[in-house]
């Protein structure tokens, strides 16, 4: 008996299927396998990864390497893509420090202006000047309590910032009841001698006071031009439960101010656009503008040293030089990204409009051919390379019920989504976009300010809940779950994923609605944005509604949301799509491997 | 009508002073309200869970010594949700401001020490 194999080497993972054809002359499949791809896609190292998945796939099926006739690998699309990231608003200049944060218990309410003054040098404070005391660790509660009563007789302290948790402790031990704010990391920082004011909210409000620029106006007597050039501080302690503003007239920061700068279009009709003008418009005017040839930033802007960045990695992965690499596609979103503000001293940051960017280059071919000649001479297997990746995929993912040409795929992976149409004349027409999964990770990073891509890529592909008590915790959806034993007590009164492996804790303190809210945006704008994009570009005269099914393979298929989305988003359409199950048992993978599997067949 | 107020319960058993006291503040920080009370005998981990099930909120803490259980009412484990043999002061003041946090619904205080 024949045994055939297809292996589809993609970003992640790679793919295998194993065929044969029965006396009868029908196909039979009788396995597949699936394992990390090993080294970037395209290279020598890819053979490893090759190797395990066809031992799993044929030893699965009950056979031996030594029993395949022919390896069958894919013709990768010669596309890769990557991403940036770049806030359109110029960078922030002030006069004055702050810090802004929310502590669990701070003490006292309302707001209180002062000289800075360390615990330590109370001794040296003159009468008829309001001080705030700043307090580090090492003092106990009792110590600073003592000395702050003592200190109150002759002076006037107005407020206490502590950077132990101990707000609570020393405000129930003062004669007279200050405002106090604890938990400040950076105590040291806070400069001696300078004017601050200080605002902790009511139980279950935020600072009134020092998140508007009128209010830091009033209480540290600023005149129009430093009211002007603070308010980004006020906007950045907005919804802040304690707030410090520090007034520092010679702590001038200058920095250079780059221009968000425009994007410029080689194409059939060329056109240049402005990045201010937002996401829609760029992406409009990418598609009036035609074919593309290349796609230019302009030099000594934002947007220029973005797109500079993306093809310098590609030329890391591809190898060809930076200038020589053109970008063919990309996909603009909008979205928001924390900007640092000069002035802050514990590395606060405010939300800025800022556009993500996919870049989509296209390379020449890929060294396939190297990968099958050393996996032969590896196995002692014949290995040719076969069938171009979209054709493959098709033909694939007609082997799922249901389905019948004309038939779209839609191919979602990691960087890019690729779109074929195969007819009933079998011809195919195929396109490839800017933007996917790696897009999405990236928007969910920036916009929920998570410090680690890996937390991004999990809140990307799991379900969240937050564990309420030590037995029960809420899903998103608002379904409890409830536990025999106890949960874990680092994970209570955090918001958790639902993996596979059990509950993953976000160390972020965001709310759960928050993170859900970002996670679908994200995908939205940029699954929906591309599918119909690519399906728009392979329909029989550009016509959705002339596609009758669409099957979405690949990664992202497997999504648990992305899926139904586009499900909704077409049933405006009339068409029908859904996730493949490819031969019936593989769900969207496996496509590909499929697909070169049933190509051999079918020609012999 | 019996009225109970709504404290955390800390049984002692020839406690460690300081010990006792960053418990205290620990759970003042939060602004929860609590009683210590003087029993007998008895060991850390049955203590706490005796106190949880007194407790109108449902929280115990037990010093015997230097050794610290905290306790929640319901949980069937027989081992405490945190204990520690010999505690510092640090682990002390965190069990303090967990067995108010465990009310609160606030994520917990573990290890900053």
């Amino acid at each position: 008996m024949k045994l055939i194999a297809g292996v589809d080497i993609g970003n992640s993972t790679t793919e295998v299927c194993i065929g044969t054809r029965d006396a009868s002359g029908f196909t039979r499949f009788l396995g597949g396998a699936m394992r990390p791809t090993t080294g970037t896609k395209g290279t020598l190292a890819n053979v490893h990864g090759v190797k395990a998945a066809l031992l799993a796939a044929v030893s699965e099926a009950g056979y031996q390497i030594s029993d395949l006739s022919l390896v069958r690998i894919n013709e990768a699309a010669p596309v890769i893509g990557d991403t940036a990231m770049e806030t359109i608003t110029e960078t922030i200049i002030t006069e004055s420090s702050m810090i802004g944060h929310n502590p669990a218990t701070p003490a006292g309410a309302g707001q209180a202006v002062g000289e800075l003054i360390p615990l330590a040098r109370l001794d040296m404070a003159r009468e008829g000047v309001a001080y705030i005391v700043t307090v580090p660790r090492s003092y106990t509660y009792e110590t600073v309590s003592q000395r702050i009563n003592r200190a109150a007789e002759r002076y006037e302290i107005k407020g206490v910032i502590m950077q132990a948790d101990e707000a609570v402790l020393v405000e129930n031990r003062l004669n007279k009841k200050i405002p106090i704010i604890d938990e400040v990391r950076y105590i040291e920082r806070l400069p001696e001698g300078k004017l601050a004011a200080i605002e902790v909210a009511l139980p279950g409000q935020s600072v009134r006071m020092l998140s508007n620029p009128y209010g830091i106006a009033t209480l540290l007597g600023l005149d129009a031009a430093q009211t002007r050039s603070i308010t980004p501080i006020a906007k950045s302690l907005i919804g802040k439960r304690s707030a410090v503003v520090i007034k520092t007239p010679h702590g001038n920061i200058r920095e250079n101010v780059l221009k968000a700068g425009s994007i410029t279009f080689d194409a059939h009709s060329s056109a240049t656009v402005n990045i201010d003008e937002g996401a829609e418009r760029i992406m409009q005017t990418l598609q009036n503008a035609g074919e593309i040839r290349n796609i230019l930033g302009e030099p000594n802007t934002n947007v220029g040293q973005m797109l500079q960045r993306i093809r310098n990695g590609m030329s890391g992965v591809s190898g060809e030089r930076a200038e020589d690499i053109r970008i063919t596609d990309l996909l603009a979103v909008d979205t928001l990204a924390p900007v640092a503000i000069a002035g802050a001293l514990a590395g606060e940051t405010c939300m800025e409009k800022a556009v993500g960017i996919a870049a989509m280059v296209r390379t020449r071919q890929l060294p396939m051919q190297q990968i099958a000649d050393a996996l032969m001479r590896d196995l002692g297997v014949r290995v040719i390379v076969a069938g171009v990746e979209a054709v493959m995929a098709a033909l694939g993912a007609m082997t799922t019920p249901g389905t019948r040409v004309p038939l779209a795929i839609l191919d979602m992976g990691g960087g890019s989504t690729d779109a074929a149409v195969i007819d009933e004349d079998g011809a195919v027409r195929m396109t490839h976009c800017a933007g996917a999964g790696e897009l999405v990770s990236m928007l969910i990073q920036t916009e929920l300010g998570l410090a680690s891509r890996h937390t991004a890529e999990q809140i990307k592909k799991y379900p969240l809940g937050k564990v309420e008590s030590l037995f029960h915790l809420r899903l998103e959806n608002g379904a409890m779950q409830f536990f025999d034993g106890s949960i874990d007590p680092r994970l209570f009164g955090h918001v958790v994923l639902m993996t596979p492996e059990g509950m993953v804790r976000i160390d972020e303190d965001i709310p759960m609605e928050k993170i859900v809210q970002v996670r679908r945006e994200a995908k939205r704008k940029v699954f929906v944005t591309n599918a119909l994009r690519a399906l728009r570009e392979v329909a029989p005269t550009h016509e959705m509604r002339r596609i009758p099914n669409v099957v979405l393979v690949g990664g992202s298929a497997e999504d648990f949301e992305i899926p139904e989305m586009l499900m909704e988003e077409f049933a405006a359409y009339r068409i029908v799509c859904g996730r493949g199950n490819i031969r019936a048992t593989e769900g969207p993978r496996n496509a590909v491997a499929t697909g070169l599997v049933l190509s051999y067949l079918g020609d012999v | 009508m019996i009225a109970r107020k709504p404290t955390i319960l800390i049984f002692t058993v020839r406690p460690d002073e300081m010990l006792l006291r960053e418990i205290c503040a620990g759970i003042e920080e939060e602004g929860v309200l609590y009683e210590v009370i003087a029993q007998p005998s008895g060991d850390a981990a049955t203590l706490a869970a005796a106190a949880s099930g007194v407790s109108v909120l449902g929280s115990g803490v037990a010093l015997v010594g230097c050794s610290i259980a905290l306790h929640i009412k319901g949980m069937t484990d027989r081992s405490p949700l945190l204990g520690f043999e010999r505690a510092t002061p640090g682990q002390a003041r965190d069990v303090g401001a967990n067995s108010a946090r465990v009310i609160k619904k606030l994520p917990f205080k573990l290890g900053e020490h």
